[in-house]
């Protein structure tokens, strides 16, 4: 700015510009610039138009074109009867979840000798998820239509798309396919209580992992972000869940579909 | 239930819904900037606004006033981005490491590599700066708008408006970057410029 405004001008300015037009401080420091003469005038007006162009340059976003048609989907998969049934169904699917799984653990414990090796590989799979997802990779499709997901990722893939039953409170928000240690991977994306959730559908076999493993949670971090995994198999598939664990803990959620996908 | 009561319901939930994609059309475009310009990142923009409409749709019956339903949402959203900004201020080391992951997504290092040097310049500022100076030059609010939504005096706006201005244009300067003109500005430069008269 110019040496020639006196110091005191010059702030009051700067903060007089960010006023609207019809602000009365903003008159009167308008009124204090044109008494100072052509010198505090043309900075004036410099700094105007410089503000405009700010302003403008900000709004220069690009909207994805599907923003409001997923936005527009969040009620359907969210709606308001039945929530306090909805919760009192989940806490009472945790409850007997977390009966299943001691139960079926024990059992597995004893009867595979090979649980330990599992629990490796399980972990390294769920690392590599996390590792994925802070890659912060665009989605291929974006549909809550569960067929026509499954229908481009597995022309994108050649792989038979087997998506777990997570329940009406996981809203589908889109899918992609990506690669996990080199291995062709199906990764879709969930909304679920606020939380985006990625559901990594793997081939059990080409991970190492064994058929009917009970779910195991990790919490993999990478750089700045802590997440939270969890991975488990199907007769068919393995899959692993994660989450970066915003908002609140996100433990109890993930019994729900366990239970379900490995039905 | 009584066919009354039932008819009512079904009334009042059309109504919701009606309200709620109401709030989509209008505020999602301008929601969806702000989040981009608080976190520099396309994905997270866009999640922080399915989570924002979420909370919307889930506490819609909370909100007294749905005249105030942009500045109830910006709140939303406001929320929702500092629990984002505070996962990403919590910064544990790393506690595994896996060698030899090959995936095809592209790496962070390229999408901070297509930000733009205004958004760069962004990303560096600090948040007591970043969110007043947002709110007043994309949103679009008054300083004492902003003063009164932050709860905080209109000269601690004001002057945070100046510094975070200041930042601005210094790392613009540094990075080489400038305010670029968009063609609408281009054509409306062959306008005459403004006139201090016209201003007020």
């Amino acid at each position: 700015m110019n040496k020639r405004i006196p110091e005191h001008l010059e702030r009051a300015m700067e903060q007089a510009a960010m006023l609207s037009p019809q602000d009365p401080d903003r008159q009167a420091v308008v009124d204090r610039v044109k008494a100072a003469g052509p010198d505090a005038e043309a900075a004036w007006l410099e700094l105007v138009e410089e503000d405009e162009r700010l302003r403008l340059t900000l709004q220069d976003v690009r909207v994805p074109d599907d923003l409001q048609s997923t936005l527009l989907e969040i009620p359907t998969t969210h709606t308001s009867h039945g929530w306090a049934w909805m919760r009192w169904l989940s806490g009472a699917a945790a409850v007997v979840v977390a009966a299943t799984m001691v139960t079926f653990g024990v059992w597995s414990w004893s009867a595979d000798s090979t649980a330990g090796a599992s629990a490796d590989t399980a972990r390294h799979v769920a690392m590599l998820t996390a590792e994925d997802l802070a890659a912060h990779a665009p989605l291929t499709i974006r549909s809550s239509n569960r067929a026509k997901v499954a229908s481009v990722l597995q022309a994108a893939s050649g792989m038979a798309v087997d998506m777990p039953n997570l329940g009406p409170e996981y809203a589908l928000v889109g899918g992609r396919v990506c690669e996990l240690n080199g291995k062709r991977v199906i990764c879709t994306r969930w909304l679920h209580n606020g939380k985006m959730h990625s559901v990594y559908q793997l081939d059990r076999q080409a991970f190492g992992l064994p058929r009917a493993l009970p779910a195991q949670r990790f919490k993999p971090t990478i750089g700045q972000t802590r997440y939270e995994a969890v991975v488990w198999s199907s007769q068919r598939c393995a899959y692993a869940m994660i989450c970066d664990e915003r908002g609140q803990p996100v433990t109890m959620r993930f019994a729900h579909p366990l239970v379900t996908a490995d039905a | 239930m009584t066919q009354s009561s039932h008819g009512n319901e079904q009334t009042g939930g059309s109504r919701r819904r009606a309200r709620y994609e109401q709030w989509v059309r209008d505020h999602s475009g301008s929601l969806y900037r702000l989040a981009y310009r608080l976190c520099g990142d396309a994905g997270t923009a866009e999640e922080l606004v399915q989570e924002t409409y979420y909370h919307a749709w889930k506490d819609m019956p909370k909100l007294r006033a749905p005249k105030r339903a942009r500045a109830w949402l910006l709140q939303i959203l406001r929320h929702r981005y500092a629990h984002w900004v505070r996962d990403q201020r919590r910064a544990p080391a790393p506690t595994d490491r896996v060698d030899g992951v090959v995936s095809n997504s592209p790496g962070p290092a390229r999408f901070a590599a297509e930000r733009d040097a205004l958004q760069t310049a962004l990303d560096r500022l600090e948040e007591r700066f970043k969110l007043p100076l947002l709110l007043v030059f994309l949103e679009g609010l008054t300083c004492r708008d902003v003063a009164e939504r932050l709860d905080l005096p209109l000269g601690t706006v004001l002057s945070r408006l100046h510094r975070g201005r200041q930042h601005l244009r210094e790392a613009l300067r540094q990075s080489g970057g400038e305010l670029h003109d968009t063609p609408e500005q281009e054509t409306q430069q062959t306008q005459p410029r403004l006139r201090l008269g016209g201003d007020t």
